[in-house]
């Protein structure tokens, strides 16, 4: 029983388009990626996400569309489940009266499901090259290839309403209600049908422009592989399509057509190596081109007009093909034809590299976005001008993706009992080495050790000034203030007014170039040097004998607890410091703060927040009237040791910091007048100090600089805030004391830190990225297949495959380029750190590696990489491979020890028993290690066992004696190594494809096969029957509609501690599209009450579209169909904390006929709130 | 490695994989059958569910089971009983009773198969040279009888036949589009069902079929984009394979040293199954690479052979 999470999302964009969706003057790019769909606003400053949400399904197609009489455009999408739904994006209504976007809050959008049409056809035969679905110019019809030789045609309502229709709107979008029914019964579409078309493999398809009749161009390939376009032209009364006399044969190579709008009409069919225009009405006009062979993956149409177009190829070349107009008013031809233009010539150009793209969007303003699947997509700035390498285009900015992810690690490289993934991601030229981590990464810029540091304090030149340059550093009994220079030195200085022999409570800056210093003794009020009348101004006491024990301010006011149990007020003005107010506490002060949360003036604040020993509450009290405005007693017996006020996204909230790690957020409301009951995270073990920073994460200046909360803690964590939802990332330091913005000149964008784990450290550094796992990568250009970790000579050993062209060869008197290309592998040795590589070890040129593994042989304590080859990376069944054995000697060099030539090719290796464990073809071998140097035999490794019964084994996992191997075509096997043999024990009888296969423990074993599902099987230990003990029992399936490439154990979080957490993860595993997921099982009881509350959960959040989430998540083989049984999805889960009070009680309840849930709220948030911790 | 990527899709790879082992198919030297039957074994056939029992009727007059997993076997013995009777009658299996009989031969029915795609329609082929189509919801049950000429006659014109001799093998297609039908003539037709037209597919004139006994060819799982192969038994001892659409003789499948009766289908390990008249059952597999070690093994079970 498992329950499986998302980690990190996919990432890969497959489908990118542009409209106008949230607005009518919007411009928005939407991107599909998977079972995800995300919303951006093209605005000046660069795409903002908008929006950005799930499918229950995943996305086949993607496109804009416009019925007519509207002025926005809906998406429309395809599932692969042959879904077919439209969507529009409204402005939540709370939102709607703001009208502008451009304010710093973001807008909150709903999305609305216009229509959800079901496409399935039992009978049909699937179509394998994939959907095509496409939109007539004129918006009356769409036209979807799904299945073999049968178009489904869905008439668009002419009369569709204009403007937003008065569909339901909901939180997730609530569902349209007559789903079940195949009929189209709604104002969007009127009739659909089918019609079957003669043209059984169609490589593309595409509407023309400016034709009386909706007309389609089909490109298609005949039997004998010769690929035509031809038309039909539609009648949409009586649904029928009939053939035009135009077609065009022979095009060799085509893979994609183009339509070219009107005016100028016709289309153009981009082929492997040639490009040619035909327009069906005027057949003599045809024109074409021959490029140098490439294959273009995608295309964008850059103009209205439809003369200049945007390609990209498999090769990461953007181009840009131009339609050269005659204008055929011009007298001299007026008398040919009625038309304005007509095409005289094609001219394509390379524009320069990008990622190898998928999908090429042209925003606005030369700005283009390059979604890619292989490496990062990019925004991209066209140039009319080459730079100095001949690129006309510039990269602004990249959106980092991890996909595909073929193979990982999970490795603790810095030994803090946190695992990370190292992972192959991407391939060809954007293949990289990344590794995935919790957390957020701290680039030191300077290193001081400073012993017995307690507190820092960063100031500025003035209040309003942007970067900092000095740093007042808090000693015991010592204060010290420190000035960076541009050039990075370190200049003490003597502020003249500042208290030097005390530590230092709080030192900012105030309004009027003042600066502020608070002491156990007296409140300061100084003026810096380059102040016109320098030194002290103004102080405050306090009574005497009564010292500060702690204070907090903004730019106008102070606080300060006084005595223990009395509450200060000081207004800090340009002159002097005075007492407004005071107000003595029953219970000593625990923590105050006083940072602005008013929207309006950053630097007073009408509010502060204080903490009280003994009774353990939060108080959040009126300035200056200290009256007290609301009152929230903490739960248990741990003190709030430190608080904060803080606006995310313009949202209010108070932090509160426990003792023990624990951290309280309250969403604060206008009024102030109450305390909502708070959300708890455990953030750590030790008491927790939090700190406002201002820092940009990564350093690019081009975001505002938005507020973040530091909590310094043994796990230092990030607060942040996304999608209005409070989001926490680890920060991989040690234990932090305290820490301040430091934007200084020198460091631009850094914090400064202060550790306690080396008896105190100052850190200067920057910040990256805020995201829930923190990916660094590491570029080597080419296809990274499999890794493995050597840990005794701390590296990696990575097998990639390099595509080597050869040089190119012009044919002919053209100036066509023709290359060969070549793949070569290799064996990499990086090293765990820098992750450089250390030595190369080149496979030949007709051999591809297949797979890697670790293996210390019994009676041999060298750990060597075991490498498996085949001579075939393609489709084909490998004849033979090799078996290599390196060493890595001291000086990090790879050497071959030995090498076996074996028949087939080796799929799959694996260290067992001291032996090497592989699978070759259809069988399995098991080699030992012979250390004696015999002169007869050639190789050291001696075949001990082998055991047939495969037809290709893909994947290995083994423990103990036990092995599970996975079949390419059979599924899953189970064996036992005995008495030096390998013999079968159990078997899964069902054909299923597998992609990789791991063991959850001795009895389950788990794998992914290639219809997207995983499935679980378990040994039947409790039959008697022989018969039945040899088959392994289906314990659960689930469809997760991403490819599943390899699971490996392990975890990305600390070892749980408490060891009372409701699920235990295992494994890890990483997909297709860039996702990296969590699989962790459950006890019975605990799947029973996360299954019961996914099923009500699934209720009360509906699918978008009106989707259902447990026909989506159905395990479905090329074989069979299961209801999902045993798996639990929890990232649905996970969304019962973002419920509101009523859905949390209509979830308890049971909507729509479903059991009530027993379990307390309290006791259930608590259990889903550790499950989200899991990852 | 195109299928890690996501370039290639899974369905499409896992099809293009099975293409290409059918093409592969040889006698399979590391795997055998222990001869059981002491007469002729006239039909074979492999269970669905699992793909794991063979079931096998012979001229003895027994029918075995044997278990593909193990080599072990289990055996019943049933009579088998036979029919010369120009109708064909439709049992129910949970009542044992005849629920129908359908009348129209005029020979000797020696083939019937049920359509995969419409749970009513039934094709059969009898000695009197027609193919009849019916559907059994209907009292004058006979749909059309198949012309081969595809001339303009009425569909249950008596001048239909679909070939010159006598008709013993009927087979719809897994799509259930297209029905293959051979005859005495030593003719395959593949039938489209949907006009309900000879396709006038040509395959050669390599068949030779003359015995009086269901004859059923063997059409192998249809995926788009490769072609489907149809495996008939021919009396010169071999199998022959055959694209369907085209009608091209792909491979001749020689060993058996006896006349072939019937072919079984075997999806999960992509073998083929074939029952001859010399006792045995053959088993028919995609050519491994490893096949001399196989053969290796064979020969010397108990000491371990190297590769090297």
């Amino acid at each position: 029983m498992n329950i499986v999470f998302t980690a990190r999302k996919s990432s890969a964009v497959f489908h990118a388009i542009k409209g106008n969706f949230t607005g009518p003057n919007d411009l928005n790019l939407i991107l599909g990626k998977g079972t995800r769909v995300e919303v951006y606003l093209i605005g000046d400053d660069g795409l903002k996400m908008i929006k950005e949400f799930g499918i229950y399904g995943e996305i086949a197609c993607l496109e804009p569309f416009r019925p007519p009489g509207y002025n926005m455009d809906m998406l429309l999408l395809t599932t692969t489940h042959y879904q077919m739904l439209t969507l529009s994006l409204r402005l939540s209504s709370s939102d709607a009266n703001s009208g502008e976007i451009s304010t710093g809050i973001t807008p909150q959008f709903n999305i609305i499901s216009d229509s959800l049409i079901d496409l399935q056809d039992r009978h049909a035969r699937p179509y394998e090259r994939g959907q095509i679905v496409i939109i007539d110019p004129t918006c009356s019809i769409v036209c979807c290839h799904l299945y073999q030789g049968l178009l489904k045609c869905i008439i668009v309502n002419p009369n569709a309403s204009s403007g937003p229709s008065s569909h339901q709107q909901g939180r997730n979008a609530i569902g349209h209600s007559s789903r079940s029914s195949t009929k189209v019964s709604d104002k969007t579409f009127v009739d659909w049908f089918n019609l079957p078309i003669d043209e059984v493999s169609i490589i593309s398809m595409v509407f023309l422009h400016g034709c009386q009749r909706p007309t389609l161009a089909v490109l298609y390939q005949d039997k004998k592989e010769i690929r035509h376009v031809k038309t039909y032209e539609f009648d949409l009364k009586g649904k029928e399509k009939l053939a035009t006399t135009w077609n065009q044969g022979g095009l060799s190579g085509a893979a994609t057509c183009v339509a070219v709008p009107a005016p100028i009409g016709g289309l153009l069919v981009v082929g492997e190596y040639a490009i040619s225009y035909f327009n069906p009405a005027y057949p003599s006009e045809t024109r074409s081109i021959t490029i140098n062979a490439t294959s273009m993956q995608c295309y964008n149409r850059v103009d209205d007009q439809g003369s200049r177009y945007l390609l990209g190829d498999y090769k990461g070349k953007l181009y840009i093909l131009v339609l050269n107009l005659t204008d055929l008013q011009a007298p001299s031809t007026s008398s040919q034809s009625s038309r304005p233009l007509q095409v005289a010539d094609l001219r394509l150009e390379c524009l320069g590299t990008t990622s190898i793209p998928e999908a090429i969007v042209y925003l606005d303003n030369d700005h283009v976005f390059v979604g890619s699947h292989f490496g990062d997509s990019q925004l991209v700035l066209l140039h009319t001008d080459a730079d100095q390498h001949g690129e006309y285009l510039e990269i602004m900015e990249t959106f980092t993706n991890i996909a595909p992810l073929t193979d990982f690690e999970v490795v603790d490289l810095e030994g803090q009992g946190q695992g990370q993934i190292v992972a192959c991601s991407g391939a060809f030229k954007d293949g990289s080495l990344r590794i995935i981590r919790n957390g957020v990464g701290i680039n030191d810029k300077a290193v001081l050790e400073l012993p017995g540091i307690k507190g820092l304090w960063s100031l500025k030149g003035n209040l309003d000034a942007e970067t900092e340059d000095t740093l007042v550093m808090s000693f015991l009994n010592s204060t010290r203030v420190v000035r960076v220079t541009p050039d990075t030195e370190m200049v003490q200085e003597d502020l003249e007014g500042f208290v030097n022999d005390s530590p230092t409570l709080l030192c900012g800056n105030v309004q009027a170039n003042l600066v502020l210093q608070v002491t156990p003794e007296s409140v300061r009020l100084v003026a810096p040097t380059q102040h016109i009348q320098s030194g002290l101004i103004s102080e405050w006491k306090p009574p005497t004998g009564q010292l500060i024990s702690m204070a907090s301010m903004n730019g106008t006011q102070c606080l300060a607890a006084v005595g223990g149990k009395t509450l200060i007020y000081l207004d800090v003005g340009s002159e002097a410091i005075k007492e407004v107010g005071r107000t003595t506490f029953e219970n000593e002060i625990a923590c105050i703060d006083v940072t602005s949360i008013d929207a309006t003036n950053r630097h007073a604040s009408q509010v502060c927040a204080v903490g009280l020993w003994t009774d353990i509450r939060v108080i959040l009290v009126r300035l200056p009237t200290m009256e007290i405005l609301a009152s929230y007693g903490l739960p248990g017996e741990i003190l709030p040791r430190s608080l904060l006020l803080s606006r995310f996204e313009g949202v209010p909230y108070l932090l509160v910091g426990l003792g023990d790690g624990q951290l309280l957020t309250f969403n604060l409301d206008a009024s102030l007048s109450s305390l909502p009951s708070p959300k708890r995270i455990s953030l750590g073990t030790q008491p927790i100090m939090l700190r406002q920073i201002s820092s940009t994460p990564g350093g690019n200046g081009a975001g505002e600089a938005s507020s973040h909360v530091f909590a310094c803690s043994d796990r230092p964590t990030v607060i942040y805030s996304s999608n209005r939802k409070l989001l926490y990332s680890n920060v991989n330091l040690k234990q932090v004391t305290t820490v301040t913005s430091f934007n200084c000149e020198a460091f631009p964008n850094a914090l400064a830190i202060v550790g306690s784990d080396e008896e105190g450290v100052l850190r200067i550094g920057s910040i990256d990225e805020f995201q829930e796992l923190h990916v660094q990568t590491f570029p080597i250009n080419e296809s990274p297949r499999r890794i493995a970790y050597l840990a005794s000579k701390k590296c990696f050993g990575v097998l990639s495959i390099r595509i080597v062209s050869t040089t190119p060869e012009t044919v002919g008197s053209s100036k066509i380029e023709v290359c060969e290309e070549e793949e070569i592998g290799f064996v990499r040795l990086h090293d765990d750190q820098t992750f450089d590589v250390l030595h190369t070890y080149e496979i030949p040129r007709d051999e591809v590696p297949q797979c890697i593994a670790v293996v210390q042989f019994s009676g041999d304590p060298t750990h060597y990489i075991a490498v498996g080859t085949a001579d075939t990376i393609s489709e084909d069944i490998p004849e033979r491979g090799r078996i290599l054995i390196l060493e890595v000697s001291e000086t990090s060099q790879l050497k071959l020890v030995t090498e076996v030539e074996v028949k087939g090719g080796v799929m799959a290796i694996k260290e067992f028993q001291g032996k090497l464990l592989c699978g070759i073809n259809e069988r399995l071998c098991l080699y030992s290690w012979n250390t004696a140097e015999t002169l007869m035999a050639q190789s050291n490794l001696i075949l001990e066992y082998t055991h047939r019964g495969f037809i290709t084994v893909i994947s290995l996992a083994v423990h103990g004696e036990f092995i599970v191997a996975g079949d390419l075509i059979r599924s899953m096997a189970l064996l036992r190594y005995t008495d030096k043999k390998i013999a079968e024990i159990a078997r899964d009888t069902n054909t299923d494809m597998l992609m990789a296969v791991d063991m959850i423990d001795d009895d389950t074993f788990i794998a992914s096969d290639n219809a997207s599902s995983i499935f679980s099987m378990v040994k039947n230990t409790e039959t008697t029957s022989e018969d039945e003990a040899k088959r392994l029992l289906w314990s659960g399936g689930w469809h997760l509609s991403d490819q599943v490439n390899q699971f490996r154990h392990g975890s990305l979080v600390m070892a749980n501690q408490e060891g009372d957490a409701p699920a235990t993860p295992k494994l890890l595993f990483v997909t297709v599209s860039g996702a990296i997921g969590v699989v962790a099982t459950l006890t019975k009881d605990m799947y029973e009450l996360f299954h019961h509350l996914e099923t009500n959960l699934s209720k009360v959040i509906k699918g978008v579209g009106g989707l259902d989430h447990a026909s989506w998540r159905t395990f479905r083989s090329h074989a069979k169909t299961l209801a999902s049984e045993n798996f639990v999805d929890g990232d649905l889960i996970e969304l019962f904390l973002d419920l509101s009070q009523d859905e949390v009680n209509h979830v308890l309840e049971g909507p729509d006929g479903c059991q009530p849930i027993k379990t307390p709220v309290d006791e259930l948030t608590r259990l889903v709130e550790e499950l989200s911790r899991l990852h | 490695m195109q299928m890690e990527l996501g370039i290639v899709r899974p369905a499409v790879f896992q099809r293009r994989y099975l293409a290409r082992r059918i093409l592969d198919i040889t006698l399979d030297p590391s795997t055998s059958i222990q001869r059981e039957h002491v007469g002729a074994v006239n039909t074979i056939d492999i269970e669905e569910a699992e793909g794991r029992y063979l079931l096998s009727g012979g001229g003895d007059g027994n029918i075995h089971v044997y278990d593909l997993e193990d080599s072990e076997r289990k055996e019943r013995r049933i009579i088998k009983t036979a029919s010369a009777d120009p109708r064909i009658r439709l049992c129910d299996l949970k009542s044992g009773a005849f629920t129908h009989s359908l009348s129209g031969h005029r020979g000797t029915v020696l083939s019937v198969d049920w359509s995969p795609r419409h749970e009513y329609l039934l094709a059969s082929g009898s000695t009197d040279t027609t193919v009849r189509l019916w559907d059994i919801r209907k009292s004058a049950a006979c749909l059309c009888s198949l012309d081969l000429h595809n001339s303009n006659s009425p569909p249950l014109s008596e001048a239909n036949s679909a070939h010159t001799r006598t008709v013993n093998g009927v087979m719809f297609t897994p799509d259930g589009l297209h029905l293959v039908t051979t005859g005495h003539d030593d003719k395959m037709r593949l039938w489209d069902l949907y006009t309900g037209q000879n396709t006038l597919a040509n395959y050669g004139t390599m068949i030779r079929n003359q015995f009086v006994s269901n004859l059923t060819p063997l059409i192998s799982p249809m995926s788009m984009g490769s072609p489907t192969f149809v495996f008939h038994p021919s009396d010169d001892r071999s199998i022959l394979m055959f694209d369907l659409m085209d009608g091209s003789l792909v491979k001749r499948l020689t060993g058996s040293y006896g006349r072939v009766t019937a072919l079984a289908w075997r999806p999960r390990t992509q073998e083929i199954y074939s029952a001859g008249n010399d006792h045995d059952i053959l088993v028919w597999a995609p050519k491994s690479v490893d096949h001399e070690n196989a053969l290796k093994a064979i020969a010397d079970q108990d000491t371990w052979s190297d590769s090297d």
